[in-house]
């Protein structure tokens, strides 16, 4: 029996050998690179127009463009580490990542690059904020070049305002002492953000850091029960009282059709920049939405998060070399424009305020504006649970479990637990 | 003719090889990665061994991620419960309904009693979570129109959980219908007809006669919408992301945030695990019922 079935599976196996070395060798006369990096507007459609206009001009790359949703984007590139790497060639990398994947040697040091393009190093250096630059680095070697910035922006109704007959608020005691000239619910609330647990840290993170706060000392003890910390809690609830309800459980895309379409929000004091607001295509009042530099404290400017991604090379990667001049390509002064022509959202200073960008997306020069008040969110691996406890603390502040002092105190008990092997260092 | 002597080993190796590489080594290789500190967040950290501390300090209600483990569990247990009972009931309502004769032709009906259970878990949760904010939503819309209370449904933590309950069963109950509907046209029609010119009541054919038979088919539904209420995590990721806070942060919830959101390999290994044990008491007794019937 075994016998009669051998002939047939030999010569299944041999067609088999000979479709994948021809495979192989067809793919020998084109370099194949993988990217990966996250879908929508401004991740996947960029990065694959501009895909498609790299290959325009470089007909012998193909380059395979993964995009995932946020958590399964961070799986695959997860996994890929404990697995060795080598499944993607270029990597849309968050800047909390470096480290972690720098020290795993999964991340090519990209310095060698650098060096050999001083023109391109030294634009680079001079059309990209130093702090945001800077957060591609680790222990003294450039793992990824920026190509992608975010900061906190506040998008406010314009009309709305003026209607009011109010200034735009530079201070959180501004901004509350307008707020009841705004509010008339439910038509339109003073108020609102994207409060849902895992964002409400980030929230947070504006007034809790303008306000002289840091999460941790200089040896990682948890401080987020400091004056600092329970102010921004405080505010906080602030903003929330006079926020729509279910603000509570908003995500981006809630916050975005609030403000943009619905039209019950007259300012998001703090969140993240976005193609959304100001976009006709997408937001029925983006000729009426205005972007500015959230709120600070006592006359003085905030400190607001940065955000933002880099493009870095696997150091399993067989086409180190091509993939980085698909980095160059995607990142060099002249093609910005491009860029943001297929919605991606550019870093660099000239492109924030480059006219021809900004009639297309209206809210680039307010990210240019206010990275110049950024800093970067920790980069250690604890920082996401961190974010957890405070969110899930937060929202016992704002829906009035505990004061904002207790949730604070047990936030940063917590946070004690998480910090531990860091403490112990 | 050795050949043919190992030619049924030879034929079930495919299978075996299978099942070994994908059941049981996952299996065998996830318990050992709940003895183990892992986090591949931090891959430079390695996996360290930690013996049954994940466990321990699930057991003895140390919070994971802003809630402990029998928190979470009673949150489950509310949400499953709930459903689950909501779910029997309407589908045998319904069941029981569309067996008698005068609707048992409308066809058009039963398929379009089926469609929510035929969406993607995800479409559902997208669904109702726009048509639930309180602030612009067609829920809360329509209520206002008939000037009747409008209630908070994903910001107020006893509303979130009912706004849970609801997207299930909506999604769900079609299931039970069906399936009892089944059951109920299987029994002869000539002993509700018998129980009928013996002066039964309708009320009482469906005590003595309906029920008892079809109570195989109630317990399967108890079984499997257990199971799933038990490892349910779509709907809640996508309604309530477990919240507002953590009120609606259910077992599976967590495991899943632990796993691949913070990707602590270890403690989600830990945690599934736990959940596994559960899921198995709750099969372990209702099999049991089921052989005792």
């Amino acid at each position: 029996m075994f016998r009669k079935i051998r002939l047939p599976v030999i010569l299944l196996a041999a067609a088999w050998l000979v479709v994948a070395s021809g495979c192989s060798v067809g793919a020998k006369s084109k370099v194949t690179l993988v990217s990966i990096g996250m879908p929508g507007p401004r991740y996947g459609l960029s990065t694959n127009g501009m895909i498609k206009e790299y290959v325009k001009v470089n007909p012998n790359v193909e380059i395979k463009h993964e995009g995932y949703p946020e958590e399964e984007y961070i799986g695959k590139i997860a996994l890929d580490v404990a697995g060795g790497g080598g499944a993607y060639d270029i990597i849309w990398i968050d800047y909390k990542f470096i480290g972690g994947y720098a020290d795993a040697n999964y991340l090519y040091p990209i310095d060698k690059f650098l060096l050999g393009n001083p023109s391109f190093w030294k634009d680079i250096q001079n059309d990209i904020y130093p702090v945001v630059l800077d957060m591609y680095k680790y222990k003294d070697h450039w793992y990824a070049i920026p190509n992608d910035g975010n900061t906190h922006i506040m998008y406010h109704r314009k009309d709305l305002l003026q209607e009011a007959g109010v200034e735009l608020p530079e201070s959180w005691s501004e901004l509350f002492e307008i707020a009841p000239k705004l509010h008339n619910p439910p038509e339109v609330y003073a108020l609102g953000g994207h409060m849902r647990r895992n964002y409400a840290a980030d929230m947070w993170f504006t007034p809790f850091v303008s306000a002289g706060g840091w999460y941790w000392n200089k040896d990682y003890v948890p401080q987020v029960n400091s004056e600092a910390g329970v102010k921004a809690a405080e505010i906080m609830k602030r903003i929330y009282k006079w926020s729509p309800p279910d603000a509570i459980s908003w995500e981006e895309s809630e916050y975005n059709e609030a403000l943009g379409n619905a039209g019950i929000i007259a300012i998001g004091p703090t969140a993240w920049g976005g193609n959304v607001l100001t976009n006709p295509d997408l937001a029925k009042f983006a000729d009426k939405i205005g972007t500015a530099l959230p709120p600070g404290f006592n006359g003085e400017s905030p400190t607001v998060p940065l955000g933002g991604y880099g493009l870095g090379i696997n150091a399993k990667s067989q086409y180190k070399d091509e993939a980085w001049k698909f980095i160059m390509f995607y990142t060099a002064r002249e093609n910005q424009e491009m860029l943001v022509s297929y919605t991606g959202q550019p870093v660099r200073n000239s492109a924030l305020t480059d006219p021809v960008n900004i009639k297309v997306a209206p809210y680039l020069p307010a990210i240019g504006k206010n990275s110049k008040y950024g800093v970067p969110r920790p980069v250690i691996a604890e920082f996401a649970k961190v974010e957890q406890i405070l969110g899930v603390e937060l929202m016992n502040v704002l829906l009035g479990d505990k004061s904002a002092k207790q949730a604070m105190d047990d936030a940063n008990a917590a946070m004690y637990t998480i910090m531990a092997s860091k403490m112990k260092k | 003719m050795r050949s043919q002597k190992y030619l049924p080993w030879f034929m079930v190796v495919p299978a075996v090889a299978i099942l070994l590489a994908f059941g049981i080594y996952p299996l065998i290789y996830s318990f050992r990665l709940s003895l183990h500190s892992y986090s591949l967040l931090d891959p430079s950290r390695g996996i360290n061994y930690v013996g049954l501390e994940n466990f321990r300090n699930l057991l003895v209600g140390k919070q994971v991620l802003g809630i402990n483990f029998s928190e979470s569990l009673w949150i489950t247990l509310i949400f499953g419960g709930t459903c689950l009972i909501l779910e029997v009931v309407l589908g045998l309502g319904g069941a029981v309904m569309f067996s008698r004769k005068t609707l048992r032709s409308i066809q058009f009906l039963r398929i379009t009693i089926m469609i929510p259970m035929l969406l993607a878990p995800v479409v559902v949760g997208n669904i109702w979570r726009y048509m639930y904010q309180s602030s612009f939503g067609l829920i809360n819309f329509l209520l206002g129109i008939v000037n009747l209370p409008t209630p908070e449904w994903l910001s107020n933590p006893f509303w979130s959980m009912i706004s849970l309950i609801i997207a299930d069963i909506w999604e769900w109950t079609p299931f039970s219908f069906l399936v009892l509907l089944a059951a109920i046209l299987s029994i002869p029609v000539g002993q509700l007809e018998a129980a009928s010119v013996d002066g039964a009541t309708g009320y009482q054919q469906f005590l003595y006669i309906t029920l008892p038979g079809i109570t195989g088919a109630l317990l399967i539904i108890v079984l499997i919408r257990g199971i799933e209420l038990i490892r349910i995590m779509d709907l809640v990721y996508i309604l309530t992301y477990g919240g507002p806070g953590v009120k609606t942060a259910i077992l599976p919830f967590n495991a899943y945030m632990l796993g691949f959101k913070y990707f602590e390999i270890g403690k989600a290994a830990a945690y599934a695990y736990l959940m596994v044990v559960l899921i198995n008491l709750f099969i372990v007794f209702f099999v049991r019922t089921l052989r005792e019937r």
